[in-house]
């Protein structure tokens, strides 16, 4: 057991691009997201009522990070029509009896910032004021504060998943896992060999993941960082089991890398992308059998609802009864290589 | 350690492999399984080991039914195809398997120099497998079948794709092997080396047609050529 792992260890290491894959791309990777959902130093364009709004309400949001323009200087139909019209105008801002209006044509980065500034220059002139957003393509926001623990778990899972099982088909067809077998090592000790092997670069996987988002991307950590660590590491380890499990099905490298859009890319969709409730038909329950569900719930409850161990530990009891049914299938299937 | 096949037979999707195979050594000494490409040799290996189950009949090694973990402490197999991890050096893929067979720390760094040294790698003991020829890694892999000190050796096509030199080095091994005790089963399909064997089991279309002293089989030639054998076979299923 011992020695697989040190071989598995050994032999990653042996394989510099690998190693990159494993430790490097899902940094790379969130680095990009954080870019493309992130803050940016975007500055957003406001068309404002200028004659009926408060002069205070105006005057305050020409102090916060944006560009005026007064409404007065377009024609138009509708607010919605300007919208769509001029495309530099992320924000129409009208007043409405007592209450503020405003009109966006989605909710982007864009129009959020918009939507932002505004909010605060209200709350600096009165707290009475209340505002009624309209939206008028709703397509739902997204962004890497909100949606970190998605990629925090689904990345993860990914990269570990693609070596763990690229790697063990490659010992099925090449023969030496039947070589291996034809000693006396007994089929357990295989498997588990196999998942600490794996399961070190998981660990130094997730450390550097963990750091990188939390400390230099600052994603925002409402509860304890450790339960993050405990989480996204048994998060990983399933993904070796579930990748050496999706190998056995796999004829070649090709078939396994086939398995990917079957079997994994499906998993984010399940994960909190979307919310289950809204998936017609019963579909949403589909998410109930996918581990990485498990492991981005839990994940989310602890960065942004800030849970404690109470609050995760029947998604974790999940996540590692789903590890412990996959490591059984994969101890039972190692008998096609020798019956004992 | 004694082999006894019993009445065996294997078949892979519905297609008959081998058929009816019996046969038993007897203490020591080298058995060559001989037979044209896809007469089964393989097929036979893999059964002895226990790597695949049998369809009908029965093996024993030392009295015990395969798969036996006991039994397979005491084996060393050589594949067909080098079963090597290219990204790792010739001595990490025997510290590897020294680790299967249970071996302490002492006794493996023991078994490795002493395994290196009887197939001249000692110089590439650090190198990465995949910058090995393929020479060395016929060596490096029937380095990995010795290592555990075994009383029987399973080697399929051990001299397939080596030079005429190495071949000569290797069955000089091989003798030294039996000399030692060791019961060896080799498989080949190149008729000259049935000589360096003692007892040979002629496979042709999944049966054994022969299974008898190298010596009595070619004695039973006309042209003193174990080839005669299989043309008698293939004439007699033309009839």
């Amino acid at each position: 057991m011992k020695g697989i792992a040190i071989r598995v260890i050994r032999q990653l290491r042996g394989d510099k691009r690998t190693i990159m894959m494993i430790l490097f791309a899902p940094i790379f990777m969130f680095t990009l997201i954080y870019f493309l959902l992130g803050d940016t130093d975007y500055v957003p364009t406001v068309a404002v009522q200028e004659s009926a709004l408060p002069q205070a309400i105006v005057s305050a949001l020409g102090d916060e990070d944006v560009h005026l323009a007064d409404l007065a200087d377009y024609t138009y139909t509708s607010e919605e029509q300007l919208l769509i019209d001029h495309k530099e105008i992320d924000m129409v801002v009208t007043r409405n009896g007592l209450s503020i209006d405003t009109y966006i044509l989605e909710s982007t980065v864009k129009s959020a910032k918009a939507l932002q500034a505004l909010q605060s220059a209200v709350a600096k002139v009165s707290q009475t004021v209340s505002l009624q957003s309209r939206v008028v393509y709703n397509e739902g926001a997204s962004t890497f504060q909100s949606l970190g623990f998605v990629f925090l778990a689904f990345l993860s899972f990914f990269f570990v998943f693609v070596i763990s099982g690229l790697t063990l088909v490659r010992e099925r067809t090449g023969g030496t896992l039947e070589r291996l077998m034809m000693t006396p090592v007994r089929r357990w000790e295989v498997m588990t060999g196999y998942m600490l092997g794996y399961g070190f670069f998981a660990v130094i996987q997730t450390v550097l993941i963990v750091v990188y988002t939390l400390y230099v991307l600052h994603l925002p950590c409402a509860g304890s960082v450790w339960l993050v660590f405990f989480l996204m590491l048994i998060n990983a380890v399933v993904a070796v089991l579930f990748g050496s499990m999706v190998s056995i099905m796999a004829a070649t490298e090709l078939q396994m890398v086939q398995f990917i859009p079957i079997l994994i890319i499906p998993q984010v969709f399940f994960c909190g992308l979307i919310p289950l409730e809204t998936i017609p038909l019963g579909i949403g329950n589909v998410a109930y059998i996918v581990p990485v569900y498990y492991s981005a719930e839990a994940i989310r409850r602890v960065l942004v609802e800030g849970a404690g161990f109470s609050g995760i530990w029947l998604h974790a009891l999940a996540l590692i009864g789903y590890g412990a049914a996959l490591w059984v299938v994969n101890t039972l299937a190692l008998k096609k290589f020798r019956t004992l | 350690m004694n082999v006894t096949v019993n009445n065996l037979s294997k078949g892979f999707s519905g297609k008959p492999v081998l058929n009816g195979i019996s046969f038993e050594t007897s203490g020591g000494g080298i058995l060559c399984l001989l037979g044209p490409s896809g007469a089964g040799k393989t097929t036979l290996i893999r059964l002895i080991l226990g790597a695949i189950p049998a369809d009908g009949g029965s093996i024993t090694i030392g009295g015990y039914a395969v798969p036996n973990l006991k039994v397979l402490g005491d084996i060393g197999y050589m594949p067909q195809n080098d079963a090597l991890y290219d990204d790792l050096t010739g001595e990490d893929n025997l510290k590897f398997y020294g680790s299967l067979f249970g071996m302490g720390r002492r006794r493996r760094k023991e078994r490795i120099d002493a395994v290196l040294q009887m197939l001249d790698l000692e110089q590439d003991r650090k190198k990465h497998v995949r910058y090995y020829s393929g020479g060395m890694k016929k060596r490096l892999s029937l380095a990995t079948a010795l290592l555990n000190e075994p009383k029987l050796l399973l080697l399929d096509e051990p001299t397939v794709g080596i030079d005429p030199v190495l071949k000569r080095t290797v069955w000089q091994s091989f003798a030294a092997m039996k000399a030692a005790g060791i019961t060896l089963i080799i498989s080949t399909h190149v008729m000259d080396e049935v000589t360096e064997c003692d007892t040979a089991a002629l496979l042709y279309g999944g049966r054994l047609i022969h299974y008898d002293a190298v010596d009595n089989l070619i004695a039973s030639t006309d042209s003193g050529r174990i080839e005669e054998l299989f043309y008698r076979a293939a004439g007699k299923e033309e009839r």
